[in-house]
């Protein structure tokens, strides 16, 4: 028999269809499905053990069997249901024609003349038949169960496999997060022992340079002249700035590296402080401050202590020219969140520069105008955004200026 | 009794000894100044071998930085000896960390100045300082009386 089988379902690639096994032919197969059924699983040995089976029924019921007293077809039966167990349909439609044509040739007695010689050869064959449909279908089904443990079989290697490299790559991944952290967290120890060195080391000498211009001033008052001592009291007075310019850029960088507490604060409560702080420390100036009832946020409270003082004491700073000094701190709805401000009718500023406000060092005034060392909005601005809002300002030149700032108060609740 | 110091200055920055003795000749209060210029010279005055007298002044105006023993590590075996257990400590600095400040507190400091830049508020934190620690401050005798 030349019939091939497909290939051994157990080297098939994992996910290669089912094989097919071997084809009758178009005709056949068109048969076959028509009928409602597919293409047998059997292989070529199916077939030859449906022969060998068949061969050896024939072989007994011819030896043994008096075919006049007893029906051979128990042997047929047997030899149909081996071939079917092994190969499904085919196999045992193989041992099925064999059997028949045997029957019909040596045990129907000739000739043909009675309906009753071949009617239990057409019962064997109809009877065999249904049997044969149902090794069919029990083949073809373990057939399936087979490749069904197989492909399991692979996709857990397959699962085992990815989660083996899986776990590699964690476990990189794991490494190098450890080393980033370990880089920057000396990183940030570095720039901790940069910023505690400028606190220290960089006060001292302007500490020196203003306590001996003062020493000068007084101790040899008589041996200096008017300019003389402008000299040293310019001097002095750039100390001293620059002493508020450390402290400023130290203030700025701790706002970066503290880590944000969220507590209710009262921006109210804040701002009254604030204010009767300046008030004592500047108790020459008259200035009408407004303040909005009831503005509790929740944020770090330090740093936004750092973000109001900041504001107010520019308001402070910039109406110091104005007869009826005015601040008002509140809050309105912008965008449908609140939005807080803080606002003057000072000096104001030019909305074309507006875009400057908030990096570092840069100012709208002279100097000769108003002192400053261009980093208070700045830090500002790291406060606002470290709470997750934004800042902004509103103001034109000599009609004071409104700057507001919003909280995302629930990133800072869920912080 | 009357030649012990009332005020242990410890600073390392010549200038600023200077302008501290300065500010206190100001305020009245410079006759009586000790000044050890680093850690280990502080402990050699308040904590001396047995043998030696040690120097009992009222305050300890401390700098945090210092060469040989820092000031925290002062202030740490000064809480940790008897002698020195009770005595007022005031930390006089330029840093405002608040690390500094929290470690301070917690080795026991009495009070935490900084140091400002201006020299005319030096003089008057060092008015108050004196006019607080060497007038108004109560503390303990026990310390001369073992002596």
């Amino acid at each position: 028999m030349t019939l091939a089988g497909g290939a051994p379902a157990a080297s098939a690639p994992a996910h290669a269809p089912i094989p097919r096994p071997w084809r009758f032919g178009r005709m056949a197969g068109f048969l076959y499905r028509q009928l409602g059924l597919s293409m047998g699983v059997a292989r070529w040995y199916d077939y030859a053990f449906a022969c060998l089976f068949t061969l050896l029924a024939m072989l007994v019921n011819y030896v043994f069997v008096d075919i006049r007293q007893r029906t051979p077809f128990p042997f047929f039966f047997a030899a149909v249901i081996g071939s079917g167990w092994l190969g499904g349909l085919w196999p045992a439609m193989l041992s099925i024609a064999l059997s028949t044509a045997f029957a019909l040739i040596y045990i129907v007695p000739r000739p043909i003349d009675s309906a009753s010689n071949v009617l239990p050869v057409a019962i064997f064959a109809v009877t065999s038949g249904f049997i044969a449909w149902l090794s069919e279908k029990r083949v073809r089904f373990e057939t399936v169960q087979k490749e069904l443990l197989l492909r399991e079989q692979q996709a857990r290697k397959a699962a085992a496999d990815r989660a083996a490299e899986l776990d590699i790559l964690n476990r990189e991944l794991e490494t190098r997060v450890r080393q980033r952290t370990a880089a920057l967290s000396s990183m940030v120890k570095e720039l901790e022992a940069f910023s505690y060195s400028v606190s220290h080391d960089l006060r001292a000498p302007l500490r020196s340079l203003d306590g001996f211009s003062q020493a000068l001033l007084e101790d040899y008052e008589h041996a200096l002249d008017e300019d003389g001592k402008q000299y040293l009291r310019r001097i002095r007075a750039n100390s001293q700035k620059m002493g508020k310019l450390i402290d400023d850029l130290l203030q700025l960088s701790r706002v970066t590296r503290k880590e944000l507490a969220h507590e209710e604060v009262d921006l109210s409560e804040l701002a009254e402080e604030i204010v009767r702080e300046w008030r004592s420390r500047d108790p020459e100036r008259q200035v009408e401050v407004k303040i909005g009832p009831n503005m509790r946020v929740y944020g770090d409270p330090s740093l936004l202590r750092i973000a109001l003082e900041n504001l107010i004491a520019n308001s402070w700073k910039f109406t110091r020219n104005r007869p009826h000094a005015q601040i008002e701190i509140g809050m309105v709805q912008h965008d449908g969140a609140p939005a807080y401000f803080v606002r003057d009718n000072g000096a104001g500023f030019d909305v074309r520069h507006a875009g400057k406000l908030f990096t570092a060092f840069q100012r709208l005034h002279h100097e000769y105008e108003f002192e400053g060392t261009g980093i208070g909005l700045a830090t500002v601005q790291r406060v606002i955004r470290k709470h997750g809002g934004r800042v902004w300002a509103e103001g034109a030149v000599e009609e004071g200026a409104t700057f507001y700032f919003t909280l995302d108060e629930k990133a800072a609740n869920e912080h | 009794m009357n030649t012990e110091p009332m005020i242990l200055l410890v600073e390392d920055n010549p200038d600023h000894e200077v302008l501290a003795i300065r500010a206190l000749k100001k305020n009245n209060i410079a006759n009586s100044i000790a000044v050890a210029r680093d850690g280990q010279e502080a402990l050699d005055l308040l904590l001396p071998p047995p043998a030696k007298a040690a120097v009992v002044p009222q305050v300890v105006l401390l700098d945090l930085k210092l060469p040989k023993v820092d000031g925290l590590e002062v202030l740490k075996r000064l809480r940790a000896d008897a002698r020195t257990r009770l005595l007022p400590v005031v930390i006089l600095t330029s840093s405002d960390e608040e690390e500094d400040m929290i470690r301070s507190y917690e080795l026991g400091a009495n009070s935490y100045i900084r140091k400002p830049v201006d020299f005319n508020n030096f003089i008057e934190a060092t008015r108050q300082l004196g006019m607080y620690w060497l007038v108004l401050n109560e503390a303990p005798a026990i310390k001369r009386a073992a002596r």
